[in-house]
């Protein structure tokens, strides 16, 4: 018993070390000012983190991002779950078809799509505005939600609803103490992917968005262009845009774990 | 009126080329366990569902306590199933399983909630175990949480679908006998599904005998063991051998003899004579003689297979007799374990 906890602190240690070994050079670039041929030792400084952070457009971008990937991952796992539901627990005629459908966001590029989005979202008064934007995002992460949830259902025994109602409890609360829980870990594994998938778009951002609410990405991108020859720059925007997503799948992995 | 009617009921899934219920008529008294009693796929759990509501029948009528609930939801019907898998659910501690229905529903303050659930666990002999996860628990203990966690809801009527099936032997008889237990103690009635004749023939106060869709008799279990109505229950309540008879009154001739069997009713004519494989006696000093195909040692018992007068006999033997595939056995046969039964035209 002794030795598998030990085991498994190694293992979760290695892990650990994959995720974030990566992220040391960023780290270190980011309070660098100079550190090149013939200079051995590199100069620090904490002054990119201060004009990045005190850089009125950063905090603003965060926030937003936060708040629309927020949004997406929920509205997509609500919108999802019952299809999801149905694609995963039920057979029924043209199955398959309906999930290759749902693939299709996946397949066709990016880019092809929101340009024929933005004529249709013009007419739709969906256009530079945040219902617009938000409304965008759903049109690709809600497929997939449904895709990934239906895997989830596949393995799902149904019968625990039944056993629920058999006991006098009413659709609802099945729903909530029942069929949530039993699901919760693969709610949670299409949520982060969610939330990832939302919190990388640049192009839907830029293209259909609001230009009043601009996103992380939409802030970020430039300052890692070809055109900027500051590593520190880019570290420093790098990790702020990475740190959300690794606290994210910290809490996430938490909860998965206590899940299960 | 009885306790619990099912009338008429006739049940056809999507897709399929017979109904799997037609003309479905059961009764169940208040405290008694029936036991519905039929081959695997002949139907037993759709009766099960339709009683709960979870399938809905296309004719026919359900009571319940003089109330007609064929348009009630499953939750309001006041049944409680137990099904083959125990279904716990599995972020719930073994209380928490136990006292599921009443808490979300309210039924009881907490205080009282606590109680009965300590109450029950000690009626299923689980007490201290509350606090356990549910991941813990042996598959006979899942079964007996799943079993308290239906009678935690008080309901009116305790349908059971093949609850032992999972378990093995040992477990599966002491499961049994505390689900005879409960139901004396605690009156409750309760309609038992399974597809195992032994099974059925222990925890039945009343077997309703389900083939080709329809309760073809109900009665006590002996009956179907020594008074078979129809080639269907004959074969299922392990009347091995048959062969082709002639029946006169309480006569039936046939190939091995002539036999006066007691309180033998029916149609006199052509059909079937009926005969246990405990029906052998006399062994080596009796009148037939049969040459051993087949040896199949049971323990106390054995039993063989052999050829007598043209007609492959099944008959079990003490093991105390020993022969061997190609002897000759010669033997008698005991014709209170016979019974005539006439021939079934749909056959």
């Amino acid at each position: 018993m002794a030795m598998n906890a030990k085991i498994r602190t190694l293992i979760l240690a290695a892990a650990a070390a994959a995720l974030l070994l990566p992220l040391a050079p960023l780290l270190m670039w980011s309070a660098v000012t100079y550190w090149r041929w013939p200079v051995v030792l590199p100069q620090f400084d904490g002054g990119y983190w201060a004009k990045l952070l005190t850089d009125g457009r950063i905090l603003p971008a965060l926030r937003n991002s936060l708040i629309l990937s927020v949004l997406v991952t929920f509205l997509s796992l609500a919108l999802s779950f019952f299809a999801a539901k149905t694609l995963g627990v039920r057979n029924f005629r043209g199955k398959r078809p309906v999930e290759f459908l749902l693939l299709v966001p996946a397949f066709i590029p990016q880019i092809a799509v929101v340009f024929g989005m933005q004529t249709v979202f013009m007419k739709l008064g969906l256009y530079s505005n945040f219902a617009g934007l938000l409304t965008a995002h759903l049109v690709f992460y809600v497929p997939y939600a449904t895709l990934l949830l239906s895997a989830v259902f596949e393995n799902y025994d149904v019968s625990l609803e039944e056993q629920a109602r058999t006991l006098g409890v009413g659709r609802l609360k099945t729903a909530l103490f029942v069929t949530l829980p039993a699901v919760r870990p693969g709610i949670i594994v299409t949520g982060v992917f969610c939330f990832i998938g939302s919190w990388s778009v640049y192009l839907l951002n830029n293209v259909i968005g609001d230009p009043r609410f601009k996103t992380l990405p939409g802030v970020i991108f430039p300052l890692v262009s070809v055109g900027n020859n500051s590593y520190s720059t880019m570290a420093v925007a790098m990790i702020v845009y990475i740190l959300p997503v690794l606290a994210i799948l910290a809490l996430t992995s938490h909860l998965y774990v206590r899940t299960r | 009126m009885s306790y619990l009617q099912l009338i008429g009921v006739a049940k056809t899934y999507k897709g399929a080329s017979a109904p799997v219920l037609k003309d479905f008529d059961l009764s169940v008294e208040k405290g008694e366990i029936l036991v519905i009693l039929g081959a695997s796929g002949c139907g037993k759990t759709t009766a099960l569902k339709i009683v709960s509501g979870l399938e809905r029948q296309e004719a026919g009528h359900v009571i319940l306590d003089g109330r007609t609930i064929d348009s009630l939801n499953p939750e309001k019907r006041s049944t409680a199933m137990v099904f083959q898998k125990s279904l716990l659910f599995r972020n719930m501690t073994v209380a928490e399983n136990i006292s599921f229905a009443p808490r979300l529903n309210r039924a009881m303050s907490k205080t009282e909630l606590r109680r009965k659930t300590e109450e029950m666990l000690a009626l299923l002999r689980l007490e201290g175990m509350g606090g356990k996860r549910v991941t813990e628990l042996s598959g006979g203990q899942e079964q007996r949480v799943s079993l308290g966690r239906a009678l935690m809801t008080e309901p009116k009527l305790l349908l059971l679908d093949e609850p032992l099936s999972a378990l093995d032997t040992h477990l599966k008889w002491a499961l049994l006998a505390h689900i005879k237990e409960l139901n004396r103690k605690l009156g409750a009635t309760m309609l038992y599904v399974t597809h195992d004749q032994k099974e059925a023939a222990a925890a039945a106060d009343r077997v309703a005998f389900l083939h080709g869709g329809a309760v073809t008799r109900c009665a006590k279990p002996y009956e179907f063991y020594s008074r078979p109505a129809s080639q269907a229950e004959a074969d299922f309540f392990g009347w091995e051998n048959r062969v082709p008879a002639e029946k006169e009154g309480t006569r039936v001739r046939c190939v091995l003899g002539s036999f006066e069997i007691d309180g033998a009713k029916g149609k006199d004519g052509g059909g079937w004579l009926y005969i246990r494989p405990e029906a052998t006696e006399n062994i080596g000093g009796g009148r037939l003689r049969g040459v051993v195909s087949s040896v199949m040692p049971q323990g106390m018992e054995t039993v063989y297979e052999l050829l007598c007068e043209g007609m492959r006999l099944k008959l079990a033997v003490s093991a105390r007799h020993a022969f061997a595939a190609g002897e000759t056995m010669t033997f008698d046969l005991n014709p209170q374990m016979m019974w005539p039964v006439a021939s079934d035209p749909n056959e």
